[in-house]
């Protein structure tokens, strides 16, 4: 090993210029050490104590450039000293100047940009609340997605809004549309006069993709969370957004959907509609109701409220599909199935839509045994009860826990999908794919080949599976509901044209009188 | 029912989601503007803490408005340069300050022992090194932080009782703070040199450079550092590793008064060759006007910003407003940065020194965008990733200086006031520039870099300020 030195006289550059290529000279191959410096009297002690001073450098000035390496005698120094020279000047790999700063605190968000208007919260429950507070306090509506949130800690925030004037969608709240935007789970619909307001995530998307359906358009679709009509909350939130909904100029049709709320709740809603002068569609899912003003019109399912809004709204509703034709439909699926198959299972990945379909396929078919059954008595936590017909609301916190939600990775019900079609008493599958803001990018895509797995299972038993099934969404969506309703129906699959009618349609299938 | 009128239909929408990035995705792709919030367990997950802290909120954050005020008014002037037995209140002959928070002999770093055989052998405690590692076992020689004595001091920080301090009043708020003169480059004691050329430097600052300085101090009037500070930011000093404006505006005020002294000529030609060759000679100078801007804001009730970072080679301490004199610390953390031909990381030892009282008042690390110079000490930085630095440090900052102002941010003031709730609640932790030392004593400077404060320290520091919110 020799020490070499060349020197640059009057050939200035920054020290830390100079150290930058001094560390990438390092990786040169043949070089034991390399060092440029600048000639001053200690950056020579620093290269003599570094083994790397030859006689050129001692006589070196301030100004003048050192290039110091140790390498074998028989190196090419010129080469060397053009390695050296690439490194001069070089560009630097610069980090990427567009690279986002990572915002870590929302409070500095809403100190620094007063124009936020909306605070959308999914943390885990238990910092949701304070969170949600927060935003509340800087004077942000909030939604929040987060569940598991206490309901002492649902009423504080709410009655903290009302005083301010704001709104909280939420806890456990899924889905709004506000000012034409999607939040949530959410499905791109018409701009139209009616206005909606609901405590039921799925239960609001299939009303607003029915009404799009119909030609009709919304206004603003408000979530409250699926607590807020309960005793405790006393549809704080609900009464907020009808204030809301009935000053708004756009708004013209109001339409309030929940699962039956507890009767202190009910009496207090009929009492604040009775003060408001536009009309409203009341759909408390399967509660029966008797409103004493004129201005409301009461629905039990979602298909109805849909129906009803659209004949108040002078439209005559081309939907559901004319009982002679379901008819038809179930007769030649009836006829394939074997004796033994008697029972609708349905696995559903939206609550409300299974909630509505317990109510429709409990009119012809009696008991359904659920997870969120409609009398206590029905609970059950298994997909499948032997001799019972059931209905499974897959996105529950038991089914979810650790899990991505149905509605967004659909692999956790393909599972039990297998799982029913190998029961011999399994005659018809009923299923929901809701698509839109938030789903999967190709849910009935994923969802073919697994039903034909599941028919083949039934095959192999000598049974014939019948698949119905209902899409939940628009022509506008991303994933587009004609696209999604093709690709169930090449493959089979009954697909109708609401939720109620898919349920409708599993029960006559279920419910034929048959033979043996 | 509402007492204001929500005007939310009526506004365009504009949201922050907090949690789940997919839906700031779909928000974003509906052409909704989104602020995606990277979300984490507040007070690190302590619900006991996050309750408390949300709960008092306006009132901690009314008291960390008063402490940036206290930091933004703060007018560092330096009046003079004294033994530090006459200025600092119960310093006595057989006690070695140092830098970073209490520690033992023993569990100190390489480095800090050796300036401290040395600084024992300059006072002439001992003659030799093994007399003075006797003495110190014994406890015949005591050892104390600078910040318990009023005073600061870079790398190891080595004040002792006969060595000059820079004296530097806070003309608002009328307390004093103290730091060491730089001794330069090579071989010293600050980076656990201890040679008898390293002992007469010191001697000759003791003698003929402090005498001189403070002298010229006098003629002059006492110098505003704030003023020279601000004008150095906008000449791309960051005033941690990068002096060399702030050096060379003190050096246009002191020499021409230097030259007035009566001395022998070529004294006096020492005495100015000397600043005007150190490009790192303001640091203690900044290092003291730091000390001086945050004493007055200790013992500010409610308070949530730091007063003090410092490190002692082998923890690194702070100290929060709130919790007054208090001390937090975590393992000091290695510095990353370029070596001198020779060194590696495997010779550099632990982040050292007082000096990041620096980044307490905006500037050094917290101020990387007034000097891309720097950057470049953290691989192949650029521009922007100085300003990106900085940015970061806006994010657990409270407020900006209304005086340090970044020409290459458009004249944004730099980030001031360091929030141990913002800290905790991101995971950022303040960057500081630095020097890095070889881990035996004796070697010295071996390169210089970024290094980043430990977490655990404000974790602890915002506990204890939580206990602090009584009703």
């Amino acid at each position: 090993m020799k020490i070499h030195n060349v020197v640059r006289k009057n050939n200035y550059y920054d020290s830390v210029t100079l150290m930058l290529i001094s560390k990438q000279l390092k990786q040169v191959e043949g070089l034991d050490d390399v060092s440029v410096m600048m000639g001053t009297p200690a950056n020579r002690v620093i290269l003599q104590e570094a083994d790397l001073l030859g006689p050129e450098g001692e006589n070196a000035g301030p100004n003048d450039l050192i290039l110091a390496f140790r390498a074998p005698a028989n190196i090419d120094v010129q080469w060397v000293l053009n390695k050296i020279d690439e490194q001069m000047g070089k560009k630097a790999a610069a980090g990427d100047s567009a690279e986002q700063l990572i915002v870590r605190s929302a409070a500095k968000v809403y100190q620094e940009d007063p124009d936020t208007n909306l605070a959308f919260i999914s943390v885990p429950g238990e910092y949701a609340a304070s969170e949600a507070e927060r935003a509340l306090k800087y004077g942000k509506n909030v939604f929040l997605f987060s569940d598991n949130v206490a309901v002492e800690e649902e009423a504080y925030l709410k009655t903290l809004a009302a005083a301010k004037g704001l709104l909280v969608m939420g806890p456990d709240c899924g889905t709004a549309i506000i000012n034409g935007k999607g939040i949530g789970f959410a499905n791109k619909v018409k701009t139209g006069d009616i206005g909606l307001i609901s405590a039921a995530g799925t239960g609001l998307q299939e009303v607003i993709c029915l009404l799009d359906a119909l030609e009709l358009g919304i206004s603003q679709a408000i979530g409250t969370g699926g607590r807020d009509l309960k005793d405790a909350i006393g549809a704080a939130t609900m009464l907020q957004a009808l204030e809301l909904l009935s000053n708004d100029s756009n708004t013209r049709l109001i339409v309030l959907i929940s699962k039956p709320p507890a009767q202190p709740v009910v009496e207090k809603i009929l009492t604040r509609l009775a003060g408001i002068s536009k009309p409203v569609v009341l759909c408390f899912l399967g509660s029966v109701i008797k409103p004493a003003a004129a201005n409301i019109t009461v629905a039990a399912t979602l298909e109805e409220a849909a129906v009803k809004a659209a004949l108040l709204s002078g439209k005559q509703p081309a939907l559901p599909t004319p009982a002679a034709i379901l008819k038809n439909w179930a007769e030649t699926a009836t006829a394939k199935l074997a004796s033994g198959q008697r029972y609708v299972r349905a696995l559903y990945a939206g609550g409300t839509l299974c909630y509505e379909a317990m109510l429709v396929l409990g009119e012809t078919l009696g008991p359904i045994y659920s997870n969120i059954p409609l009398a206590p008595q029905l609970l059950t936590q298994t997909v499948m009860v032997p001799g019972q017909h059931t209905a499974i609301d897959l996105g529950d916190d038991r089914f979810t826990m650790g899990k991505p939600h149905p509605m967004i990775d659909g692999s956790l019900r393909d599972a039990y999908i297998m799982q029913v079609a190998g029961d011999q008493q399994t005659a018809v599958i009923l299923l929901d794919v809701v698509i839109g803001y938030g789903a999967g990018e190709d849910p009935a895509g994923e969802l073919v080949p697994v039903i034909e797995s599941a028919r083949q299972a039934a095959a192999g038993g000598g049974n014939t599976l019948v698949a119905v099934a209902y899409v939940c969404g628009t022509s506008q969506d991303e994933q587009n509901k004609a696209v999604q309703t093709a690709k169930l129906q090449q493959a089979g699959v009954l697909v109708a044209r609401t939720n109620a009618e898919a349920a409708r349609l599993a029960g006559m299938i279920a419910g034929a009188e048959r033979n043996g | 029912m509402a007492e204001m009128s929500n005007n939310l239909f009526n506004q365009k929408l504009k949201v922050v989601n907090v949690g789940l990035e997919l839906f700031a995705q779909t928000l974003t792709r509906q052409e909704v503007p989104t602020t995606h919030v990277s979300w984490r367990p507040p007070a690190g997950g302590n619900k006991v803490v996050a309750k408390l802290l949300d709960k008092h909120e306006e009132r901690i954050n009314a008291a960390n408005d008063k402490v940036i005020q206290m930091y933004n008014d703060a007018q560092p002037v330096l009046t003079g340069v004294k033994p530090a037995h006459t200025v600092l209140t119960g310093l006595t002959r057989d006690t070695i300050l140092h830098a970073g928070p209490p520690i033992r002999w023993e569990d100190m770093c390489g480095p800090l022992q050796g300036a401290i055989l040395g600084a024992v052998r300059f006072e002439g405690l001992a003659e030799d090194d093994e007399t003075a590692v006797q003495l110190i076992k014994r406890g015949q020689i005591k050892l104390a932080p600078n910040h318990h004595y009023g005073s600061v001091g870079p790398m190891t920080g080595m004040i002792t009782y006969h060595m000059p301090v820079f004296a530097v009043k806070n003309e608002t708020f009328g307390n004093m703070a103290y730091c060491s003169i730089n001794e330069g480059l090579g071989k010293v004691m600050r980076f656990g040199a201890n040679d008898p050329e390293v002992i007469d430097r010191l001697i000759w600052f003791r003698d003929s450079l402090g005498p001189a300085l403070d002298q010229a101090i006098g003629l002059s009037g006492g110098i505003n550092l704030k003023v020279i500070m601000a004008q150095a930011v906008a000449m791309g000093d960051e005033m941690h590793q990068r002096n060399i404006a702030a050096s060379s505006l003190f050096a246009r005020k002191i020499c021409p008064r230097i030259a007035r002294l009566a001395m022998d000529n070529a004294e006096k030609a020492k005495v100015i060759q000397f600043i005007c060759d150190n490009d790192q000679f303001f640091l203690n100078l900044a290092m003291a006007a730091g000390k001086a801007t945050t004493d007055p804001a200790k013992g500010v009730q409610d308070s949530s910003l730091v007063t003090v970072m410092c490190r002692n080679g082998t923890e690194f301490g702070v100290k929060v407003a709130a919790t007054g004199e208090e001390w937090f610390t975590a393992p000091a953390n290695m510095p990353e940065g370029l070596y001198f031909p020779g060194y590696g990381p495997q010779d550099a030892n632990p982040d050292m020194g007082d000096s990041a009282i620096i980044e307490v008042i905006g500037l050094g690390g917290v101020a990387m965008a007034a000097s891309p110079a720097v950057v470049r000490f953290v691989g192949a930085g650029s521009q922007a990733d100085a300003v990106r630095y900085t940015r970061e440090m806006g994010e657990i900052s409270h407020a900006k200086s209304t005086q340090f102002l970044l020409a290459t941010m458009n004249f944004e003031g730099v980030p001031l006031g360091i929030d141990i709730r913002k800290v905790v609640e991101s995971g950022i932790v303040p960057v500081i520039n630095t020097g890095m030392a070889h881990r035996q004593p004796g070697i010295g400077q071996i390169g210089a870099g970024v290094v980043k404060a430990p977490y655990g320290c404000f974790e602890k520091a915002l506990a204890a300020f939580a206990e602090t919110l009584t009703e």
